[in-house]
């Protein structure tokens, strides 16, 4: 699978998980992770350490929910097993999953 | 209105699960059926559902006191409480511990889904609700946040 391919994946996923809030949160996340983080939405699949610390500062301890949320549907759509425990962690999800899909292996994110 | 919402039938008699089961799924709901008490708070722990429909009379539990057991979601599980025998008090009782309707044995099938639809319709509004909330807590987290990186920069001055 291509990094491009990944990345729209990553991004769908991130979309469904923040739409299981309801539309105007989701929308709102967006606008404020742009306005006062600088995280446009395009570029959250290659910032994710950016964007989980930024839900961290927003949501504090209900961050590992919403985590829970994106990854399970990343699951979804890679066809991967999704365990469903309380330390779901998005970043060690979506390092694996590169893992499994490049023959390669993928790059660390940052 | 939300056909893929999730039901729960609480009934000791099988039959009578049966009848409510087959009415609900006609109409494209998902559906579960248990016949105790202590099976239905089992089942709310693992699973989300919208609407309950609970005899008054189960083997383990007055199905009034049931109403108090349930896992507490947002939205918030309706709690549909069905008798034969119905009475005053049994209203009053299962209004107070927390029961959003009341339906009364025989059934009026078109009573029971009119009723069903009522209490979905009710969910829907508390949870567009709910979401206003989170909005507006971003909305307000997020001043906060930007507030935060100011005063630094106000005390350098």
């Amino acid at each position: 699978m291509s990094p491009d391919n990944f990345s729209r994946i990553v991004l769908a996923a991130i979309e469904e998980g923040l739409s299981s809030l309801g539309n105007s949160p989701r929308e709102a996340i967006f606008y404020h992770l742009e306005a006062s983080f600088q995280l446009k939405k395009e570029d959250i699949p290659l910032n994710l350490t950016e964007f989980k610390q930024a839900l961290e500062k927003i949501f504090g301890p209900g961050t590992p929910y919403i985590e829970k949320l994106i990854t399970r549907r990343l699951c979804e759509k890679l066809g991967l097993n999704f365990e469903d425990d309380e330390n779901v962690n998005l970043l060690v999800y979506v390092d694996d999953a590169k893992k499994r899909l490049s023959p390669k292996g993928g790059e660390k994110d940052e | 209105m939300n056909k893929n919402a999730r039901i729960l039938v609480v009934d000791d008699d099988e039959n009578i699960r049966k009848v409510e089961v087959a009415i609900l799924e006609d109409q494209s709901y998902t559906v579960e059926s248990v016949g105790t008490a202590k099976e239905a708070i089992e089942k709310s722990k693992r699973k989300f559902y919208n609407v309950a429909l609970i005899d008054i009379r189960l083997p383990d539990m007055e199905g009034i006191e049931l109403l108090t057991k349930f896992r507490e979601t947002t939205p918030k599980i309706r709690k549909i409480i069905v008798t034969g025998y119905p009475t005053l008090q049994n209203a009053v009782d299962a209004v107070n511990k927390g029961a959003d309707a009341y339906i009364v044995k025989p059934f009026d099938v078109e009573k029971v889904l009119k009723t069903i639809q009522q209490q979905l319709s009710k969910q829907e509004e508390e949870r567009r609700y709910s979401q206003d909330k989170v909005a507006e807590f971003i909305e307000a987290r997020v001043r906060e946040l930007d507030l935060e990186k100011e005063v630094p920069q106000k005390h350098r001055k």
